[in-house]
């Protein structure tokens, strides 16, 4: 074999062997709660660093969803696709089932509060179709509160790790604009004012607050796909954080805030994707040796 | 061997960076308002042909001065089809140059709207005249107003006064959409006939006797010229513009988003992608089928899921996912994906057949249809 042939070997041997376990391995500190896609159908896993085989927590033939991981990183709160709110204690392994006898419609994308008592969900009032209005439930008494009396529909909250804050999507417009409008929003629980974070005119989704609360990451499509961005909590400047022409979407800040996890299709399916803002640098975690599977919506704690 | 792989790749990667672009001349876009244009005239023979019988179409125009001329002929998604004519030197005057329908490789084009572009350099002036329909024209959406159905025929009529692409939308008033009748095909201008039977796309609702029916007849304007064939029975659009030898270089681009012409964003999404995508609904937790109907009880699963050939569009767009019960809206899934697997609670409607109806719907206004008999039957349930 001349040079040539050597060197392409060596190519094979990094690109086969070596890249997949830097990729693997390279990945993060901290406990990632995320949705895989087994068979036909989504389930919770958790994924408690990158050092440690990634764990199926739920196996059930319908889907969940909106899996959310408490402050301590001790109980993981989601959805199921009739609407039902769960909680799974992590140190018990018992899952519990919150159903409001008063409130019988669709729960959605449940936070948890800084102390990890509450959980602020999105909630649809039966056959209310997408007039969703946002709910805080207190997880030791079970006691709902509807906590604005805002006219725009209000969709996937999340709650700040330190302050009562709260940022959300609010649905300004739909189909009198020709295109969906949903902006940021960010409310001061403790004063129960609540503003517009920035100005994009596009579609935006899934807020994430930045550790020490200086950023809130969305993903929207205000350069025509849908991209992560993030806006200054303060002023609402905005930065754009992923710049491709597949879906990057459900934003995540890791502990330290250095970098942002995220979904992302760019890979022809749908995976798990972590950027470091300080190089740019983005590498695809693979959670499962198993290529086919898929993933969404992730929870980074 | 090694050796010969590494130098062609060598020069693969010399020949994509050396890469020139066509320049030098300035460039003179022809459009209705402009002065001093090389080529006046620009008509074709007829707005329709059919090349599986032979037919052509002839792209008449003139020229003022002497040219070197390049006729290009583009597809829906502005993918080049063919080149009846490159870079070659014409005389002032009346030229005709015909087009046989067939594209680079040969094959007889599907059916489908198709527009041409004309280069014409002027060596003396060192200027690069282009006609180029879509600069001007084109992309222009609106619903239309009037049209008539005629039920013993089994017809909807209505006038277009410029060809255009045609959508129409038929479903039920503050419900569900039922049928993409016409999902922007090619029409060309004046009465157009279309074949109804009155039923909805999966023949289970008389859609036409329901008291808040609802039909929207949308159009979409073509470009200046534009060539419709059809006639081609033997290739669909989206299965040949998979296979369709593409340069590396992509030749033409749909007019921008904020072109002051007020351009649709249907105009912008390439034809492959903006269409009623195939939707799947399946049952996996039936116990049995009666009169056609699956048989669902107490807490059932619902899956619906994207045909193969639309994930891969589908992937990279929001939609949500809509279910109505017998016309009327039941459930939706505001984040869509799929495979999305509802777990629905049959135990709090009444027992009975019923006709579920899925609407996947796109954000940019794409929208799935499925509906299916189901037969809820709790008594069963232990």
């Amino acid at each position: 074999m001349n040079k040539f042939g050597r060197a392409c070997w060596v190519l094979f041997f990094i690109n086969v062997f070596v890249y997949p376990c830097h990729a693997r391995g390279s990945g993060f500190e901290g406990n990632l709660v995320f949705l895989a896609n087994f068979e036909n159908n989504w389930d919770v896993v958790l994924w408690e660093g990158s050092d440690k085989p990634a764990k199926r927590l739920t196996k059930t033939p319908w889907d969940e969803k909106d899996p959310c991981l408490s402050p301590s990183g001790n109980r993981i709160a989601y959805t199921t696709t009739d609407g039902v709110l769960h909680i799974i204690d992590l140190e018990s392994g018992k899952t519990n089932q919150l159903v409001f006898e008063k409130c019988p419609g669709k729960w959605e994308s449940p936070s948890f509060s800084a102390d990890g008592k509450k959980l602020v969900c999105s909630y649809f009032k039966p056959e209310a179709k997408d007039r969703a209005v946002l709910g805080v439930i207190d997880t030791e008494s079970e006691k709902v509160e509807f906590i604005f009396d805002q006219y725009c529909p209000q969709f996937t909250p999340s709650r700040s790790p330190r302050k009562a804050r709260l940022a959300y999507a609010c649905t300004h417009c739909s189909s009198s604009c020709g295109k969906i409008i949903q902006e940021i929003w960010v409310a001061d629980l403790s004063s129960g004012k609540s503003r517009q974070l920035a100005m994009t005119n596009a579609h935006c989704q899934e807020p994430a607050w930045s550790p020490d609360e200086s950023e809130v990451a969305f993903c929207a499509d205000i350069s025509g796909n849908f991209d992560i961005w993030s806006a200054d909590a303060k002023t609402g400047e905005l930065t754009q954080i992923t710049d491709h022409d597949a879906m990057d979407e459900s934003p995540s800040f890791s502990p330290d805030g250095e970098k942002i996890a995220f979904i992302s299709t760019r890979s022809g399916r749908s995976g798990i994707y972590l950027k470091a803002l300080d190089t740019g640098n983005v590498n695809e975690l693979k959670p499962f040796a198993n290529n086919d599977i898929e993933y969404r919506e992730l929870d980074w704690k | 061997m090694y050796k010969r792989i590494f130098v062609l790749l060598c020069w693969f990667l010399i020949l994509s960076l050396s890469a020139v672009h066509a320049g030098g001349a300035g460039v003179h876009l022809i459009t209705p308002d402009s002065q001093d244009d090389i080529i006046k005239n620009i008509k074709v023979s007829d707005d329709s042909f059919n090349p599986s019988v032979d037919e052509k179409i002839h792209i008449n125009y003139e020229l003022v001065r002497p040219a070197k001329t390049t006729l290009r002929i583009f597809g829906p998604d502005h993918e080049r089809i063919a080149e009846p004519l490159k870079d070659k030197q014409q005389k002032t005057g009346k030229h005709r140059i015909p087009w046989d329908g067939r594209d680079i490789d040969g094959d007889i084009v599907p059916d489908e709207a198709y527009f041409f572009t004309i280069t014409a350099r002027d060596e003396e002036k060192e200027i690069k005249y282009v006609y180029d329909p879509c600069v001007f024209s084109g992309g222009i959406e609106q619903d239309l107003s009037k049209a008539s159905i005629n039920d013993q025929a089994g017809t909807i009529e209505y006038r277009l006064s410029e060809m255009a692409r045609v959508r129409i939308r038929l479903g039920i008033s503050g419900g569900p959409l039922l049928y993409t009748l016409v999902d922007w095909e090619p029409r060309t201008a004046g009465r157009v006939t279309e074949y109804w039977d009155g039923w909805d796309k999966d023949h289970l609702i008389r859609l036409r006797r329901h008291p808040r029916f609802k039909m929207i007849i949308s159009r979409l304007s073509l470009p200046e010229n534009s060539l419709i064939a059809y006639g081609n029975k033997q290739t669909d659009y989206f299965v040949y513009s998979r296979k369709i030898s593409r340069p590396e270089k992509k030749e033409h681009e749909p007019p921008p988003a904020d072109s002051d012409r007020n351009v649709s964003f249907h105009a912008q999404i390439p034809r492959i992608k903006d269409r009623s995508p195939e939707v799947i609904m399946t049952f996996p937790q039936k116990t049995r089928t009666e009169d056609g109907a699956a048989v669902l009880m107490g807490k059932t699963m619902v899956r619906v899921e994207l045909g193969d050939q639309y994930k891969e569009f589908f992937r990279e767009m929001k939609y949500e996912i809509c279910f109505f019960l017998d016309g009327e809206f039941y459930a939706e899934e505001e984040a869509g994906y799929s495979p999305y697997n509802w777990l629905w609670d049959t135990s709090r409607i009444e027992p009975g057949t019923y006709i579920l109806t899925v609407n996947l719907a796109s954000f940019k206004d794409q929208i799935g249809i499925l509906s299916k008999k189901i037969k809820v039957n709790n008594k069963e349930v232990k």
